[in-house]
């Protein structure tokens, strides 16, 4: 610690900075005229060192946290001398090459100056509803490559020495279908970065630059020190996780995002070799979304009770990925979807992966939670109101559901992960501005993953055009409409897929006149339904009804453990289906709709049976993936970890070994994985939710893995049809860990 | 003999104070709270006023021209879901409104430190209305409030019949767009009605008839849920008031920051909810208007948290969405702000060795560590003693020892661990938990657009003036107040209220407004002050003495939230612009405006009020020549952190302080109810009501501001 900086006057001015950036998002969210930053807060602030490594970053959307630290190193690099860096000045760009996470993020950074020195920088990333290019909402479905998207803004001074440059503002807002709200927006970013100016100055003025810079080095330090001690509490290790984004804009194809997650003290490493090639089409994203996307894991689930300061955290992770390939994407490959499409989806791997390791962090593993839902389900409409007027809407109206825990359920309709703050809108807000109606909008049936802890679920609606004039031109986007994507853990069953289903010439309206409003997908006779894959643009006529249901989260442990009762209190709340219920929960209900206590005993048995009689050794079914390992040696001893509700680990003749945590049935030595030693099942994913029928049934295989010895439920994966088995997990215990096992 | 009677009920104790005729303060009282039927512990509070008067209840009660009144009984309800049991009738589809609760619901009124812990964050529950409680009935309007499918009155009756099959004492009726045509939930309220005559209503149109069918089902469902307990309690006490011999209408404190009557809350019980820090603000704003001062904020800082409430311009600035127990709701209140900052905050050494203070609290069990009831670890409160501001056998007037041993056991700890000595550890704490109130009151006048230098500061609760010179140095704010009656402030401060009532309307409309959309306006305006003249008119409110104030919502278009705009019944459309853009600037700084995005009126508000019912307190004339010696008692060592020394300091006994006393810091003064520090760059002077006015020099080396 510097002279000029106690730990009391530490203390104090840590929090006052704190409040100083969480000032900058409330500023913006207050005047920013768009629900994308006021209800789903996809916007984030950042207070940064003269460098560009970011102190603190807000609590909105974390897939954003390191974008403003690119964007001022970048701007230190290629502008610093060229156009100079001074006092009041502001500048713009939306360029993925150069921080913005896609071009719908406008990034505004200023360096802020106390006696001619650069003594820090204050800066916004905000999404914007449009901001040109082919498709409104400029997620642009079609495009092989960045030249058929929206423009890109390379970094430029839009604020000179406190003054907007209106001929750069225009350039900023003119290619946008709602440049109304853009010019707006950018006077949201110019209002929170004015009153930090003047927060951080009186600061200043009150401790003197000394004082500010030392606790700038002192912050990212006393964080580092946190995150430093954080990973070493948790056990060493290597976890894998896989994920898949299905659709690239143009051609539904699966491709695959590779995770090998590697903690070896107090470093953790992010390896995405393997990661598939870049795609010709929009749900790429460059290296700031992988750093970015993996970051956002690892805030809210590593971070959860220290400042978030990524400049702290990044000196202990280390990346590994190759370029060119689909998170690390390369000009021109076409980015537009980024946030939704590759960003999301490696911060869902990189969430998996480090539940996973939470799961394995001690016997209760109170922090690990499964899969939150896996993408954000987007709907961008285009057309005209009754009166001929113009519209373009965003609608971020629906969401999905938090992951199972290992002490609860994940919360319905909790959001999407990583952006705590988020909302969706009320329906009258949107009824209000667009031509649509809601004709229901609710929680989702099935839509969690089941466990004994099941996945949140997530919403569901049915919109109809409503005094429009012509049609709308509707694109929709998400990952997950192929197959179920957020993953159980430990033996907890994936949420369903994401759904979006167009009803051509519905009844509706009819019913309507009848007095009549239907509740589900179910209730609407049409002359066509079309499910529609991952990325779709297409014409909603004023017959025509679509219904979108979000994917909520996975499971977590074994859904036979669940208590009867549980699964009925679902069904009675509209949660979970009798026909699930059944086939997946094993519990059959009275005539009272309580859970029937010996139908249900017999019909978990069954289930049990059927496990056992259908899996496959691992030894048999993957031969070349199988350890070459002799008998488990006989006595037991006290477990030392826990592998979430699978398996323990204990001590065997002096060695470690995986023994199931249900029936303490050897499964593998510690060196393997503990899946090497169950039985595998292949299960049919319509079986696990009646959604899953719209996914791409027949090239995606569920496969179970169980316990030998009880049929006690390992693990679930979901893979494409052929994969060999995800060897997931791989704890480091040093051999001195086994004498003291009994403490 | 002419009386008038305030009465505040807290969690462990009812407070009350008497005022005769000519505003002077003749009695205050203190009885246990009754938690099963509060209306008895107002009755001991109000017997224990009449003995030191020498009267009986009759006696008392047959002199009172008006009791005030504040109560918790809604706030319980909620928090402890202790209201009756509920149900909704909404839109068929709309039913998972609530529990969907925008996603949002998980953070809502969350501190950052809580929301950023994902594994953690949970929805209300249990929920305010079980989902087996909520019934879709079909029927449909869109945004120009035309009827899209007509009710189903078969499906209405239905779910009436079953909610209440379902044991529902109350049912809220909201449906989509309701705020625009109210017909279907006139319909609804009307069968209940009739079918139920015993069964408490609320329909959204009439309560809370604002663009949100999540806000406004939460609303309606609230004060559904809320409604009987209350009622059922007012009449109750009203009854045993009546029969102890009081004649006027019962007067009621409410969240919006002033009284009303039974006859009103009946409809709207919601209003009683969280009204607690109210009546603090209504005194804070008497004292404010007697001393000319009209930009206060009010800091009470109790065992657990440290409240901000803030009045600008001579108002309380109110919150319009409040949040109770993650439930965001349309009831404007007053806006209190809290941190985790009382005399019960935890002091520790986080891992990385450093001083932290807060939020986890001690509370009152175990408690401080000087309190001897087990509590092992450092608390705000075993700081102030360490530092010698607090006398260990002085604490509430003698009637509490505190264990110093106890309170510098628990400093060595941390002292140890951090290699400071007891001093350092005590003086580290007070200053960073000071910082930390310091913030919240920045952020609280910054979110308003204010420099806090702009206020005075206000300072009630058993721990605020303790730290409150300091914190108005850390904020550059030059003069404080700490109230005389500090025990019973509450039951004091509303006392000082006037009627204020309250209606709202929805006017959706986009300038420029057509002629005819501004007269249509003006006519709802007038429509809403008749509505509140008909309630003065219940009330007994003579029409000389009734005010209105009218204000629009307004925002840029697609804005969340709008600003209110004050207007007249002859403001012209233009000047209601320029209003917006004015105080639009103040609050975001100039290039934040944005004109070309439209501006729209949300809904418009009329405000009626009404003079102070009782007479306002009664200062004396301060004594020139009042000597400070008089009141002192006594020397103690005292460690004031701005000297970095312990010094022999005097203290003062709050009950010999006389009207003009002066006094010069370092020193303290011991009053019933706390202790204020007045350190060494601070003066104050006893004011006419009693209140001790302290003058902040806020750098230490000039003047302070004494007014």
């Amino acid at each position: 610690m510097t002279s000029t900086l106690d730990p009391i006057t530490f203390e104090v001015l840590r929090h006052r900075l704190w409040m100083i950036n969480d000032e900058q998002g409330r500023v913006a969210a207050q005047v920013s005229g768009s629900p994308a930053v006021y209800e789903a807060k996809d916007f984030n602030t950042s207070l940064l060192t003269p460098d560009g490594e970011s102190l603190y970053v807000g609590i909105y959307t974390t897939r954003l946290s390191l974008c403003l630290n690119f964007a001022v190193k970048t701007v230190i690099e290629r502008l610093g001398d060229a156009v100079g860096i001074e006092e009041g000045d502001a500048f713009v760009t939306n360029d993925p090459w150069c921080g913005a996470a896609h071009m719908n993020d406008i990034l505004m950074v200023a360096p802020i100056f106390w006696e001619d020195r650069l003594v820090c920088w204050a800066g916004l990333a905000m999404h914007e509803t449009d901001v040109g290019g082919p498709n409104p909402g400029s997620f642009t479905v079609g495009t092989p490559d960045v030249f058929g998207e929206g423009p890109l803004i390379p970094p430029i001074k839009m604020v000179e020495r406190g003054r907007i440059r209106d001929d750069l503002e225009a350039l900023v807002i003119r290619n946008s279908r709602t440049s109304e709200v853009n010019g707006l927006n950018v006077r949201a970013r110019i209002a929170a970065i004015n009153r930090t100016r003047e927060r951080i100055r009186e600061m200043i003025a009150e401790y003197g630059t000394d004082t500010f810079m030392a606790l700038q080095g002192e912050l990212l330090r006393t964080v580092g020190a946190s995150f430093a001690r954080r990973l070493g509490s948790l056990p060493d290790g290597t976890w894998r996780a896989e994920g898949f984004l299905d659709h690239d804009g143009n051609e539904n194809r699966l491709y695959r995002v590779r995770l090998r997650m590697t903690k070896t003290g107090d470093r953790l490493e992010f390896d995405y070799t393997g990661t598939d090639r870049q795609a010709r089409g929009a749900v790429n994203c460059t290296r700031v979304g992988l750093e970015s996307g993996t970051v956002s894991a690892i805030l809210p689930m590593l971070c959860y009770d220290m400042p978030w300061s990524p400049g702290a955290i990044m000196p202990a992770i280390d990346f590994v990925s190759e370029e060119g390939t689909l998170n690390n994407a390369t000009h021109p490959a076409a980015v537009s979807m980024a946030t939704v499409a590759a960003t999301f989806a490696t911060s869902h791997v990189a969430s998996q992966a480090i539940g996973k390791m939470l799961a394995s962090s001690d016997l209760a593993g109170g922090e690990a939670q499964a899969n939150w839902s896996p993408a954000w389900q987007g709907a961008t409409l285009a057309g005209r109101h009754e009166d001929g007027r113009p519209f373009t809407a965003v609608l971020l109206d629906q969401s999905g559901g938090g992951g199972g825990r290992a002490w609860k359920d994940g919360p319905d309709t909790g959001g999407l992960p990583g952006t705590p703050a988020m909302g969706i809108a009320n329906v009258e807000t949107y009824e209000k501005e667009y031509p649509i109606l809601y004709v229901y909008r609710r929680q989702s049936r099935d839509t969690g993953g089941a466990g004994r802890y099941r996945g949140g679920v997530g919403t569901e609606a049915m919109l109809v055009p409503h005094r429009t004039d012509g049609p709308i031109d509707l694109t929709l986007l998400t990952h997950g409409a192929s197959q179920p994507e957020s993953q159980g853990l430990y033996g907890g069953y994936p949420s369903s897929v994401q759904v979006r289903v167009l009803l051509r010439g519905a009844d509706i309206r009819a019913r309507f006149a009848r007095g009549e409003i239907a509740t589900g997908l179910e209730d609407a006779d049409c002359q066509a339904v079309e499910p529609q894959a991952a990325k779709t643009r297409t014409i909603v006529n004023e017959d025509d009804a679509w219904v979108i249901a979000c994917a909520g989260g996975g499971g977590y442990g074994d859904a036979l453990l669940r208590p009867p009762e549980a699964v009925a209190n679902d069904i009675r709340a509209g949660l979970c289906s009798r026909g699930v219920a059944e086939a997946v929960y094993g519990v059959v209900l009275d005539a009272e709709g309580d859970a029937d206590t010996a139908a249900t005993e017999e019909a978990r048995q069954a289930i049990r049976d059927r496990r056992l009689a259908e899996g496959r050794p691992f030894a048999e079914a993957y031969p070349d993936r199988a350890a070459t390992v002799s008998r488990a040696p006989r006595a037991s001893g006290e477990p030392v970890a826990a592998i979430g509700e699978a398996a323990v680990v204990a001590e065997r003749g002096g060695t470690l070994w995986y023994d199931c945590r249900s029936c303490r049935h050897p499964l593998a030595p510690v060196e393997a994985d503990p899946k090497t030693g169950a039985s595998v099942r292949a299960v049919p994913m319509e079986m696990l939710s009646p959604w899953n029928r719209f996914g791409l049934v027949g090239e995606i295989a569920v496969n179970e893995y169980v316990c030998p010895g009880c049929a006690h439920l390992l693990s679930v994966e979901v893979r494409r049809a052929g994969d060999p088995p995800l060897l997931d997990t791989q704890l480091r215990i040093e051999p001195d860990r086994v004498p003291d096992a009994a403490e | 003999m002419e009386r008038y009677i305030g009465i505040d009920i807290g969690g462990t104790f009812t407070d009350c104070a008497v005022l005769d005729g000519a505003g002077r303060i003749v009695a205050t009282a203190k009885a246990p709270s009754t938690r099963d039927d509060p209306a008895l512990g107002v009755l001991d509070a109000i017997r224990v006023a009449a003995d030191s008067l020498e009267t009986d209840l009759e006696g008392l009660l047959s002199g009172c021209r008006h009791l005030i009144h504040g109560c918790t009984i809604a706030t319980n309800a909620v928090v402890e879901r202790d209201g009756v049991a509920t149900g909704l009738i909404t839109t068929k589809g709309h039913e998972d409104a609530i529990p969907i609760g925008k996603v949002m619901q998980k953070v809502a009124g969350q501190s950052e430190r809580e929301m950023i812990h994902q594994s953690h964050l949970d929805k209300a529950d249990p929920p305010i209305v079980d989902r087996r409680m909520i019934r879709g009935v079909a029927e449909r309007l869109d945004r120009a409030g035309d009827v899209v499918v007509a009710m189903d009155e078969d499906e209405a009756a239905r779910a009436v019949e079953e909610l209440v099959a379902g044991g529902a004492r109350a049912i809220a009726v909201c449906f989509l767009w309701s705020f625009l045509n109210g017909e279907h939930e006139r319909r609804v309220r009307e069968r209940i009605a009739r079918d139920h005559p015993g069964v408490y209503v609320t329909v959204s149109s009439e309560l809370a008839p604002v663009l949100g069918e999540y806000e406004r089902a939460v609303t309606t469902v609230l004060n559904a849920y809320v409604g009987p307990s209350v009622v059922d309690y007012l009449e109750r006490l009203a009854a045993g008031l009546r029969e102890g011999g009081y004649r006027a209408p019962l007067l009621l404190a409410h969240s919006m920051g002033g009284l009303t009557t039974v006859e009103d809350v009946r409809g709207k019980p919601l209003l009683m909810l969280d009204s607690g820090p109210v009546s603090g603000v209504l005194g804070a704003r008497f004292f404010g208007a007697a001393y000319g001062e009209e930009n206060i904020l009010c800091a009470d800082m109790g065992g657990t948290t440290f409240d901000v409430a803030m009045i600008e311009g001579g108002r309380s600035v109110l919150d319009e969405q409040p949040v109770i127990d993650k439930y965001a709701y349309l009831m404007p209140k007053v806006a209190v702000s809290s941190v985790g900052a009382g005399g019960g905050s935890i002091v520790w050494l986080d891992e990385n060795g450093l001083l932290r203070v807060g939020p986890d609290s001690a509370g009152a069990d175990p408690g401080p560590a000087c309190y001897g009831r087990g509590g092992a670890r450092l608390t705000v409160t075993d700081v102030d003693l360490i530092l010698g501001f607090l006398d260990p056998g002085a604490f509430l007037g003698g009637r509490m020892k505190l264990d110093i041993a106890a309170a510098e056991r628990a400093a060595d700890e941390i002292a140890g661990a951090m290699g400071a000595d007891r001093t350092g550890v005590a003086s580290g704490a007070f200053r960073i938990v000071n910082a930390h109130m310091a913030d919240l009151m920045r952020r609280c006048s910054i979110d308003r657009g204010r420099d806090p230098r702009d206020f005075v500061l206000f300072a009630y609760g058993g721990a605020a003036a303790m730290h409150i010179a300091y914190l108005a140095r850390e904020l550059r704010i030059g003069t404080v107040y700490v109230p005389s009656f500090a025990a019973v402030f509450s039951a004091l401060g509303m006392m000082t209220g006037g009627l204020l009532h309250g209606e709202e309307a929805s006017f959706p409309a986009t300038f420029p407004l057509a002629r005819e959309e501004w007269r249509r306006l003006g006519d709802l305006f007038a429509e809403n002050e008749r509505s509140l003249a008909r309630l003065f008119d219940s009330e007994g409110v003579p029409e000389g003495q009734r005010r209105f104030e009218r204000s629009l919502y307004m925002k840029y278009r697609l804005q969340p939230s709008a600003l209110s705009v004050p207007v007249s019944a002859d403001s012209s459309p233009d000047a209601v612009v320029e209003a917006f853009e004015r105080r639009y600037s103040e609050l975001y700084g100039a290039n934040a405006a944005y004109r070309a995005a439209g501006i729209e009126i949300v809904k418009c508000r009329v405000e009626g009020m009404a003079d102070t019912v009782a007479p306002a307190l009664a200062a004396v004339d301060p004594d020139p020549d009042a000597d400070p010696e008089a009141s002192r008692t006594g020397t103690r060592r005292i460690f004031f952190p701005e000297i970095g020394a312990a010094r022999d300091a005097p203290v003062h006994d709050g009950a010999l302080l006389v009207p003009g006393m002066e006094f010069a810091g370092p020193l303290v003064i011991e009053r019933t109810g706390d202790t204020i520090v007045l350190p060494s760059f601070a003066r104050a002077r006893v004011d006419g009501f009693g209140n001790v006015v302290i003058a902040v020099d806020p750098l230490g080396d000039g003047e302070g501001t004494m007014p």
